[in-house]
């Protein structure tokens, strides 16, 4: 490994540590790449119906259709058992999965970059109990805690699922804020502003803040996946919101129509689009992960 | 023959901006029995000999050029196999940043009876853990301890451990990288006895590496200065302490408040070493250099040397006997 | 010593946290909009067995006696009377719970086994065309929609290849036979079980071996690693001896961590699979109201998560020496 090293091994060398920048950058792009086109495909999805109210993704049926039929050029996707357009379908589901998704996120990171902050500044009897609480939200399955919620509220909206998911996924979040914030604390120019009497709710809002959002957006890359995934298991359980059709909602009509083994057409599409949707935003974040890491590592403070 | 020579060594990084040389053209030889101290600054490549002579550069060294010839073999033209099993058992080395050195999950004395069952298969564990013991003994180790994990251990403690380990094989040359650099001053002083005994004792040779050239001084017979890659200078303790000949080394001296050694008011080096483009006939310290002289940035390199054992890398310098 | 007093520290920890779920569930329960008498008791049981019933849980009480009501009868296994089923629900959720358990740890101790073996390989061969695409799969299985893999494995290998059975946990023949003996009902499970423990061990897998990859990257930049090569160890047993150890702990943090997400695919998992678990029963009892019934699953899974997580813990604190000293 060290030895004299001839010419062409050490140009393999150059390459090998070149790549492996130029691959996490790949894979950020990839994942861009898809996002941008379910984004084009939920902008998209209030076209259809404008072409044609059979379009309509919940209440368009193809007059002539009354079955779930293949792809055709009238319908590219083909149409459901009650012959609705599944190309239009899933462009609702695409505008669905980024409102659920970016809702849930943005409140979860909210919530949890706030209470990270506090319960990481604060310390003790505030810390404690926070962390407290974040372990009992974090043992509970979300999934779950909505059904029972369902049972006992009947059907429920889809705000209300984005809201009880961001309840549920801000301990994760508010865990590494806290980390962040601790290992932030004991900056010199913490004390520096303490000294010069600011209130801690200024240090917190004003100093230490800007150092944990990019921590913060991180996090939201896979607070979307996750919100996306549960929204899309309540759907497909049948305990989503009957009004909204989204990929969840999809797989659950192939599936409780019997029609699963029937209509690959039908049953492909939703789920790959969620498992895709998934990926690529898990690609980003890794992606951001990559770059923001060293950036964290090397202690670039803003003061 | 000399247990160690080492013969116009050259060795480089590769980084984002290509090829930088860490050690340049440096040649040395060690006896046995002897010790031998690096000294310089972080980055004037030390540290990056001490790995090459036991072959454990990163991924991304390289050696330009060179040889280093152990017991009359040259390392560097050894299969990796042949290394491997002169590894510890006849080169050991402590390294810097000890702290950290000990693997966190398993038992201290397990990781040190690796080492010897390592190089000599034929051994049972048990004789293994009980050599170990008589080693603890050696470096001053409640033989209680043996069964526990690292991090249970204090920071000389440690220290220590890792000594026992780099002993443990019976190496003839033992390579110590800043190994007092984490330390606390007092057990800084107690480790540096115990080296300087072990190495009396077990006539082990020593090449020690430090940027303190006080420790340097305790410990060793010869020492030689680096800087920015190259050595610049070369003597016997004495020689370098009392009459240094390189301007580099004078300012490390100078710098240097616990030497008993001659005091005069203190000077700071300025600037850290930055590795700057330079022409290949320019002194690399003459930046630095409160002695340069035209001449420093234009005359070809020699050594000039000042007896049979000091020699010095400098084209200013006054009093050589018989430039080369 | 100290194992022992992390352990009780931690069945603290879980008593606590259970018995607040434990609380907010009852409150939910009992006040939530509706009769929450009506959510108890049966509304096909005959007016005494109403009465009785009644009695039971203390549902004609104040609030505060109900609660204790409630904590007795949870510790003495009396959680009511399904409306589905008219069983005790006891009696169901004791069926259930063994069938997920099987189902779950197979699957996880699986993921976790191969995905650090894989991850280990792969990190070894950074680079190289095997870790592109070991990556490649790992994400790709990591981020599929669970009921869609198991959908799509259904399709495949059940309704087209018609290899494995499309659901459930057992074939009636195989178990009302009377000559069939305890290693032809075993088997019989084993083969119901192997696309679901695939969907499972698919879901899992792919997260423990990047991870793993990660934090071999990273482990072999360690200065023990570097004191090991120097003693003379060969790289097999550097990796292996020195590495892999080190790297695998956050794998078991991961698996702790992940729990509560996992059991979430499990159910799922069951559901599609009918495979006759807690997780599914808990979907079930929802959809057909059987309020008792979920009641307890649902306390049930949030029992075993806490129990996984200190199971895991404690697995954690057996492998890292620094947490146990």
């Amino acid at each position: 490994m060290d030895k004299r090293i001839p010419k062409k091994h050490a140009r393999a060398k150059r390459l090998l540590s070149g790549w492996a920048v130029f691959r996490d950058n790949l894979l950020g792009k990839i994942g861009l790449v898809f996002l941008t086109v379910f984004a084009l495909m939920a902008i998209g999805s209030f076209i259809p119906p404008h072409i044609d109210p059979m379009y309509h993704p919940m209440t368009g049926v193809d007059p002539q259709i009354y079955d779930s039929t293949g792809p055709s050029l009238k319908h590219w996707l083909g149409t459901d058992f009650m012959g609705r357009d599944i190309f239009s379908q899933l462009l609702a589901g695409a505008r669905i999965a980024f409102m659920v998704g970016v809702s849930a996120a943005f409140m979860s990171i909210f919530l949890g970059t706030i209470i990270g902050m506090i319960s990481g500044y604060m310390g003790r009897w505030t810390d404690t109990l926070l962390m407290r609480i974040a372990d009992i939200f974090m043992v509970l399955p979300v999934l779950l805690v909505i059904l029972i919620l369902a049972s006992l509220f009947g059907q429920l909206n889809i705000w209300i699922i984005v809201f009880i998911i961001s309840i549920f996924k801000w301990p994760g979040v508010a865990r590494v804020i806290r980390a962040q914030t601790l290992s932030l604390k004991e900056r010199p120019f913490i004390d520096a502003a303490r000294v010069v009497g600011a209130s801690h709710l200024r240090i917190i809002f004003r100093h230490i803040m800007p150092n944990v959002l990019p921590l913060s957006f991180l996090y939201m890359t896979f607070m979307v996946t996750y919100a996306i995934i549960v929204e899309a298991a309540l759907a497909f359980l049948g305990f989503g919101d009957p009004g909204t059709v989204s990929w969840g909602m999809m797989l659950q009509w192939v599936w409780k129509t019997g029609h699963m083994f029937k209509a690959p057409y039908w049953l492909l599409p939703p789920g790959l689009c969620i498992s895709l949707i998934t990926l690529s935003f898990y690609m980003l974040g890794r992606a951001m992960d990559d770059v923001l890491d060293p950036r964290l590592r090397k202690e670039k403070t803003v003061v | 023959m000399a247990l160690l020579e080492v013969d116009n060594l050259s060795i480089g990084y590769y980084g984002r901006n290509g090829l930088t040389t860490a050690v340049d053209s440096v040649s040395f030889t060690l006896d046995r029995g002897k010790t031998l101290g690096f000294v310089g600054e972080s980055g004037c490549g030390k540290t990056t000999i001490g790995m090459a002579l036991l072959r454990l550069l990163p991924e991304n060294a390289s050696v330009l050029s060179g040889k280093i010839l152990f017991e009359g073999q040259d390392l560097l033209e050894l299969s990796p196999n042949d290394m491997r099993k002169i590894r510890w058992k006849k080169i050991a080395m402590i390294f810097q940043a000890a702290m950290n050195a000990l693997n966190p999950v398993q038992r201290v004395d397990n990781q040190i009876a690796e080492a010897l069952l390592t190089h000599d298969p034929g051994l049972d564990k048990q004789a293994a853990l009980k050599k170990t013991a008589e080693l603890y003994d050696m470096v001053g180790i409640p033989k209680n301890r043996l069964r526990d994990y690292p991090h249970q251990y204090s920071g000389g403690m440690k220290q220590r451990a890792i000594i026992a380990m780099a002993l443990v094989c019976q190496p003839v040359l033992l390579i110590a990288d800043e190994p007092t650099t984490a330390l606390d001053v007092i057990v800084q002083d107690q480790i540096l006895k115990e080296i300087r005994n072990f190495q009396k004792k077990l006539n082990i040779a020593m090449v020690f590496i430090s940027h303190d050239i006080s420790v340097v001084a305790d410990v060793c017979h010869n020492i030689a200065v680096m800087y920015d890659g190259w050595m610049v200078e070369f003597g016997s303790r004495e020689e370098i302490l009392s009459s240094p000949a390189h301007p580099y080394t004078k300012m490390l001296l100078a710098s240097n408040l616990t030497l008993k050694v001659g005091m005069h008011t203190s000077t700071s080096i300025p600037e850290p070493i930055i590795h700057i483009e330079r022409s290949p006939d320019q002194c690399p310290f003459y930046h630095r250099c409160p002695e340069h002289a035209e001449q420093c940035r234009t005359d070809s390199y020699k050594w000039v040397t000042l007896s049979s054992s000091h020699r010095v890398f400098c084209k200013n310098v006054t009093g050589g006997l018989e430039p080369e | 010593m100290e194992l022992r007093r992390y352990i009780i520290r931690r069945l603290y920890q879980v008593a606590v946290i259970f018995f607040v779920i434990l609380t907010v569930l009852f409150l939910l329960f009992r006040l939530a909009p509706g009769d929450p008498v009506s959510r108890m008791v049966d509304p096909d049981m005959t007016p005494e067995e109403a009465e009785l019933l009644i009695s039971e849980l203390g549902l004609d009480k104040p609030l505060w006696i109900q609660y204790v009501y409630f904590v007795k009868n949870f510790f003495t296994g009396n959680f009511g009377h399904s409306f589905n089923y008219g069983q005790p629900v006891v009696s169901i959720i004791l069926d259930r719970l063994p069938n997920t358990i099987i189902l779950f740890t197979t699957s996880v101790i699986l993921a976790a086994l191969v995905g650090v073996f894989f991850g280990k390989i792969a990190s070894w061969e950074k680079g190289s065309k095997k870790d592109v695409w070991m990556t490649i799969v790992a994400l790709a299985s990591h981020t599929v929609f669970v009921p869609w893999l198991a959908l799509i494995l259904i399709w495949i290998f059940a309704y087209k290849l018609g290899w494995f059975p499309i659901t459930g946990m057992i074939s009636e023949e195989v178990w009302l036979d009377p000559d069939s003996g305890p290693l032809a009902k075993l088997l019989d499970i084993i083969y119901h079980m192997i696309l679901p423990l695939t969907t499972l061990f698919l879901i899992h897998f792919g997260s423990y071996l990047l991870i793993m990859r990660t934090s071999m990257l990273e482990t072999l930049n360690e200065d023990y690693i570097l004191t090991a090569r120097a003693k003379g160890l060969t790289e097999k047993v550097v990796r292996n001896h020195h590495a892999a150890p080190n790297a695998a702990l956050p794998v078991v943090t991961t698996v702790g961590l992940n729990l509560a997400f996992s059991i979430n695919g499990g159910a799922l998992t069951e559901t599609v699979f009918t495979w006759p678990g807690i997780g599914r029963e808990l979907v079930f009892s929802v959809s057909n109201n059987d309020y008792p019934l979920a009641q307890a699953c649902f306390l049930l899974i949030a029992l075993v998560v806490l129990v996984a997580n200190l199971v895991v813990d404690i697995i954690y604190a057996f492998l890292d020496p620094r947490i146990r000293y």
